[in-house]
């Protein structure tokens, strides 16, 4: 591992984690292909170096979120059980997978996200901050409309299958994953898109936990190209958050899309060669 | 209910505290041993360091759950106690197949 490398892969960490805060995703679905296609690193190497930068992310988002009581522990902790399991089976099974299934997946996962960051419609499910939330449901203060608002959790089921695809989809591709379960949380299931997204940026940490020991113990997680990910990408999140203040993100999304959808094309390629 | 969210609040503060406890520790031990990585090349100080910001980095999540289970314990709130048990089953069979088949193809 060179020095040159490792400097790559820092600035590769900060570009990927400064477009992840500004786009409200997480950086390994620009890191992963970066490291790999870009810089020539094994896939799995790629994987193991994107999984633990995710950790990193969500442990660093989620401390800075805590005390306004967007992040809902509970349906948190439920989902987690799906998609620690996810990441779980994924970890376990990946070995078995051909380079090019892995390829065709990361290609197809790139290009779903590139569509959804485009299309993600906002849907609002706030209710009165007096109603009844169930078990499930969660109180905030809404700076949008200024006042506290609750929201009831629906249909579980499809949040927890999601959260089981977005953790098998970390545990195998080295994402964070919560762009792929977030917007059916604020579509489908009855949650604010804040408290989908702190809640979601909560759980992949616990997700890439569940596959990450694994990747570790065989060896896949170089520490000099780690240490450098995983700094560029704390560094790079809070230039991206510092500067997400002051910029609306609109064009920086098509672009990313285009971006992405190019990545997606990449994969292909690579799958059928 | 309302105890009951100002519980869940009082976790959520703590739990940021961990987590920010977790990553900062993590990032001085990377970055110490990146540092001397690039000046000295690998050697034992290196290694050390580094392998303690990555075992740190993946340990806060997996702490941060053993946390919310003691505080579920102490809500006795059965349901969540159940769940966080299972979310650390499983978080508990990933770490005992790494340590099984270290190095394992």
């Amino acid at each position: 591992m060179s020095l040159l490398l490792v400097a790559g892969v820092a600035v590769a960490g900060a570009v990927a984690g400064g477009l992840g805060s500004l786009l409200g995703i997480g950086g390994g679905v620009f890191l992963v292909p970066f490291l790999n296609a870009g810089l020539g690193t094994d896939f799995e190497i790629a994987r193991a170096v994107s999984l633990m930068t995710v950790i990193a992310t969500s442990s660093a988002v989620s401390a800075g979120a805590a005390g306004r009581n967007t992040i809902n522990l509970r349906l948190g902790m439920v989902l987690e059980v799906a998609s620690a399991a996810g990441g779980l089976a994924a970890g376990i099974t990946v070995e078995r997978l051909s380079p090019g299934t892995l390829y065709l997946t990361f290609a197809i996962v790139t290009a779903v996200i590139a569509v959804l960051m485009v299309t993600r419609l906002e849907k609002r499910n706030v209710l009165d901050a007096h109603t009844d939330t169930g078990v499930l449901g969660g109180r905030y203060y809404d700076a949008e409309s200024g006042r506290d608002v609750a929201y009831r959790v629906k249909r579980l089921p499809l949040a927890l299958a999601a959260s089981t695809i977005a953790g098998a989809v970390s545990g195998a591709l080295g994402i964070g994953g919560g762009i792929l379960k977030v917007p059916i949380l604020n579509a489908w299931c009855g949650v604010p898109l804040r408290p989908a997204a702190a809640t979601s940026a909560l759980m992949i940490g616990v997700t890439a936990a569940a596959s990450l020991p694994l990747f570790y113990a065989r060896g896949q997680v170089d520490p000099p190209t780690t240490a450098a990910a995983v700094l560029g990408v704390l560094a790079g999140s809070r230039a991206g958050l510092w500067f997400g203040g002051r910029a609306r993100a609109k064009w920086l999304k098509a672009l990313m899309a285009l971006v992405l959808a190019a990545v997606s094309l990449l994969y292909f390629r690579k799958a059928l060669m | 209910m309302r105890t009951a969210n100002e519980a869940l609040l009082r976790l959520e503060m703590r739990l940021g505290r961990l987590l920010q406890t977790g990553v900062i520790s993590s990032a001085v031990c990377l970055a110490a041993g990146l540092l001397y990585w690039m000046m000295r090349g690998a050697s034992p100080a290196s290694d050390t360091a580094l392998t303690l910001g990555l075992i740190l980095l993946m340990a806060t999540p997996i702490v941060r759950v053993l946390v919310s289970l003691i505080a579920y314990i102490r809500m006795r709130d059965w349901f969540f106690v159940a769940t966080t048990v299972m979310v650390f089953v499983l978080l508990a069979v990933t770490i005992a197949l790494a340590l099984m088949k270290p190095g394992a193809a």
